[in-house]
C-alpha cells in the first residue's frame, strides 16, 4: 500500500514564474532566474531581482531597462518583484497548483488504470482486425524477401537537366526563363550526364559552343545571355576559373607580410584583396590585346585549360 | 553558434559583397569564384540564379529596380545585368580591377571605383554610358553613398578620403576634372578597410585593417569636427597576444541609424555611434565576416562569411564559406532609449 500512496502524494516543485519551468530545488531556480531573466543586456552583470535590474539599468547605464528576457509573453514587466518562489502572485500560484494537481491526478488515474488493465484480453478478436493484421504481416514479409527498389529513377534521355543533381546545387538557370523557351538547353556535356554529381557549390562547366566571341572593351549592344550559365561573354572554356578547388591555393605567388605583434595584416601598402588578386587562380588577362603580357596569359590559360579539362 | 540565422547556399569561393534589392526581396552575392548569385528571399527556398564572369567579382549593386544590377571585378569591366531577360551588357572598363560601386537612384547614375585610382560615373540609359572619370591620388577601396545628403564618400589606399557632392559629380562631363568638396585623411592611422555613411548623412564610420573604427562627420565646422572619435574593436586575446583583426564590413541600419561591423575575427557587433555604445555582440562565426548588408526595409541583415586571405583564420577553416540572413536586426539595432 505504501507504493500506491507515494504516487498519490503531490509535491509542488519550485518553478519559475517568468518561464513556467520547474526546478529540482530553489537554489537552482534562483540561479536560473539570475542568468535567464535578470541579466543586464548592456553589461555582464546579473541581478537578483527585476527591481534590482531596473535600478542597475537606471543608475549604471542611465537608461530605461529593456523588458526582461526569455519570459513568457506578458511576464516581462518589472512591476512584480519575484525572488525564487517568493513574490509569485497568489492567483498565478493557485492556477499553477491546480494545473499541476490535475496533471498529477490524471497521471495517477492513468497509471492506476494501466495497473488495473488485464494482461490478456479474452474477448474475441474481430474478423476485420485479423484481416488487417494479416495484410500487414504479408506486406512486411514481401518487403523482406524482395527488397523494393526504393530509389528507382528513370530519366528521359532527352532531358536537358542533369540527373542526380542533388538539391542545392545551382544549375545556373535564372528562375525566370523567357516564356518562349520552355526547356532550357542542355548546358551539361552529355558525357557528364549519368551519375555525374558535382560537389556542392560547384559551378557547372561551360560548353565551348555557346560562348560568343568576346567583344572587347567597347560597349556591346545588348546580347542575349538568357541562360546565364551558357552564354555570358566568356572567351573560351580555357578561361574558366578553376573554382571550388580550395586545396591548390597558390599562396606562393604573393609575398604576404606575416602577422606580427598580433596584427593580422600589418602590410599598409596593399589590401588583402589586392594581394589575393595576385594569386594565380584569380589572375585574369584580357582576351583583347590591350598591352597585357601575353606570356603570362599563356601560362595561366595552360594551367586553366588543364583544370577545365578535368570537368569535361 | 549563429542561432536564428537563415542560411543560404554559398558560392564556391570567398564572398566579396552582398547587396539587397531596393524592395528587399532579393539578395545578390558576388564571389571570388567569378560569379554573382541572385537569391529570391520571398519565394520558396531554391538554388540561386548564377551569372558567371570571366574573373573574380568584387563589386555589385542593384539599379533602381530589383531586376537590374551591375557588377565589376578583376576583369576590369562594368557589366549591367537584366535578370528579367537574362541579358548582359558591358558598359565600359577601368584600367584595373573594379573594387566598389554604388548606384544613385536619385540621379540614375552608377559610380564605380577601381584600383586604377579613378572613379567613373556611368549613365546606363545613355548611348555612351561613360559620363565622366575622376582621377584620384590613390587606389579606390570603398565607396559609400549618403542618399539623404547626396554625398559620396570615397576611401582610398594611403588613408585618403574624398567627399563629393553627388549633384556636381553626376553633372560633370567627361574630361572635366571636378574638385571634391572635401579632401581628407582618414582619422585612423592604418589602411581603411571599410566605410559606411550614416543614414542621416551627417557622417560616416570607417574601419581599418588594424581593429579600429572611427566615426567622423562631414560638417567642416570645428564644433562638429571635434565630435569625431575612434575606438578599438574586433580584437581578441589569443595566448596572451592581443590579436588585431581587420574590419571588413560596415553597414548602417536604414531605420535606426546604428551600424553593424564585421571583422576577420568572425564577430559581428552592433554599435550606436551617438551613444558611443555597443548594443549587441553576436556569437562568433567560424570564419571571417567578408560583407554585411542591411535590407532597405531594415528587417534583415545579410552576412557573407569567408576567409579574407589576411591570415586571420587558421589553415583548417579557410575553406568555410557561409551566406546567412539574420532577421532579428530590427529589434537588435534599436537604440536604447535614454533615461
Amino acid at each position: 500500500m505504501g507504493k500506491k500512496r507515494k504516487t498519490q502524494v503531490f509535491v509542488l516543485k519550485p518553478w519559475c514564474w517568468y518561464c513556467e519551468r520547474e526546478f529540482e530545488d530553489e537554489k537552482v531556480l534562483l540561479q536560473h532566474q539570475k542568468s535567464k531573466h535578470f541579466k543586464c543586456q548592456l553589461c555582464p552583470r546579473k541581478l537578483n531581482t527585476a527591481g534590482g535590474l531596473m535600478v542597475h539599468s537606471q543608475q549604471v547605464h542611465k537608461c530605461e531597462p529593456e523588458p526582461l528576457t526569455n519570459t513568457l509573453p506578458g511576464r516581462d514587466g518589472y512591476d512584480i518583484e519575484i525572488f525564487g518562489m517568493e513574490g509569485v502572485p497568489t492567483n498565478a500560484l493557485a492556477e499553477w497548483k491546480a494545473r499541476k494537481e490535475s496533471e498529477a491526478g490524471s497521471a495517477a488515474f492513468a497509471s492506476a488504470a494501466a495497473a488495473k488493465r488485464p494482461r490478456h484480453s479474452y474477448t474475441v478478436i474481430p474478423e476485420a482486425d485479423l484481416q488487417a493484421a494479416l495484410a500487414q504481416h504479408k506486406a512486411l514479409m514481401a518487403a523482406r524477401d524482395n527488397p523494393a527498389p526504393l530509389m528507382q529513377f528513370t530519366f528521359p534521355p532527352a532531358s536537358g537537366m542533369p540527373p542526380f543533381l542533388p538539391p542545392g546545387i545551382a544549375p545556373g538557370f535564372p528562375p525566370n526563363f523567357p516564356p518562349n523557351m520552355a526547356m532550357p538547353p542542355p548546358t551539361f556535356a552529355p558525357a557528364a550526364a549519368p551519375g555525374f554529381a558535382p560537389p556542392p557549390g560547384f559551378v557547372p562547366p561551360f560548353p565551348s559552343s555557346g560562348a560568343p566571341a568576346f567583344p572587347g572593351a567597347a560597349q556591346v549592344p545588348l546580347q542575349p545571355a538568357a541562360f546565364s550559365s551558357a552564354t555570358p561573354p566568356r572567351p573560351s572554356p580555357a578561361q574558366v576559373l578553376p573554382v571550388g578547388n580550395e586545396t591548390n591555393k597558390q599562396t606562393a605567388v604573393t609575398t604576404d607580410v606575416l602577422p606580427k605583434d598580433g596584427v593580422m595584416w600589418p602590410d599598409t601598402a596593399a589590401s588583402p584583396a589586392e594581394k589575393r588578386a595576385l594569386q594565380g587562380r584569380y589572375r585574369y588577362t584580357s582576351p583583347t590585346p590591350d598591352g597585357q603580357a601575353m606570356a603570362l596569359e599563356d601560362i595561366a590559360a595552360g594551367r586553366k585549360r588543364k583544370a577545365a579539362a578535368d570537368f569535361l | 553558434m549563429s542561432t536564428g540565422d537563415h542560411s543560404l547556399q554559398p558560392p564556391a569561393d570567398g564572398i566579396s559583397a552582398v547587396v539587397f534589392s531596393p524592395d528587399s526581396t532579393r539578395l545578390l552575392v558576388s564571389s571570388w569564384d567569378g560569379s554573382i548569385q541572385l537569391h529570391h528571399l520571398v519565394a520558396p527556398p531554391q538554388p540561386p540564379a548564377i551569372f558567371p564572369h570571366p574573373a573574380a567579382v568584387l563589386a555589385i549593386c542593384f539599379g533602381s529596380s530589383p531586376t537590374i544590377a551591375f557588377s565589376g571585378g578583376l576583369d576590369k569591366r562594368v557589366r549591367q545585368w537584366d535578370f528579367e531577360t537574362g541579358q548582359t551588357r558591358v558598359l565600359g572598363k577601368h584600367d584595373d580591377a573594379i573594387s566598389c560601386m554604388v548606384w544613385s537612384a536619385e540621379y540614375n547614375v552608377l559610380i564605380t571605383g577601381s584600383w586604377d585610382s579613378t572613379i567613373k560615373v556611368w549613365d546606363p540609359s545613355a548611348e555612351i554610358p561613360l559620363r565622366s572619370t575622376q582621377t584620384l591620388p590613390s587606389r579606390v577601396y570603398n565607396l559609400s553613398l549618403a542618399a539623404s545628403t547626396s554625398t559620396l564618400l570615397v576611401s582610398m589606399a594611403h588613408r585618403h578620403v574624398y567627399v563629393y557632392k553627388l549633384p556636381e559629380l553626376a553633372a560633370v562631363q567627361e574630361g572635366q576634372p571636378l574638385r571634391p568638396s572635401q579632401e581628407r585623411e582618414s582619422a585612423l592611422k592604418f589602411m581603411t578597410r571599410s566605410v559606411a555613411c550614416m543614414i542621416d548623412g551627417k557622417g560616416w564610420a570607417s574601419g581599418s585593417i588594424e581593429g579600429r573604427i572611427a566615426v567622423e562627420y562631414f560638417d567642416p565646422d570645428p564644433a562638429t569636427q571635434s565630435q569625431k572619435y575612434a575606438f578599438r574593436a574586433h580584437r581578441q586575446q589569443v595566448d596572451g597576444v592581443d590579436c588585431v583583426y581587420p574590419i571588413n564590413a560596415l553597414a548602417y541600419h536604414p531605420v535606426h541609424n546604428t551600424f553593424a561591423s564585421g571583422g576577420s575575427d568572425g564577430f559581428i557587433s552592433i554599435w550606436d555611434h551617438s551613444a558611443k555604445k555597443r548594443m549587441k555582440l553576436y556569437p562568433k562565426y567560424p570564419t571571417s565576416i567578408s560583407s554585411l548588408a542591411f535590407s532597405p526595409d531594415g528587417s534583415k541583415l545579410a552576412i557573407g562569411a569567408s576567409y579574407e586571405h589576411d591570415n586571420a583564420v587558421n589553415e583548417h577553416d579557410r575553406g568555410t564559406i557561409m551566406l546567412l540572413v539574420k532577421d532579428t536586426v530590427m529589434e537588435d539595432c534599436k537604440p536604447k532609449a535614454k533615461a
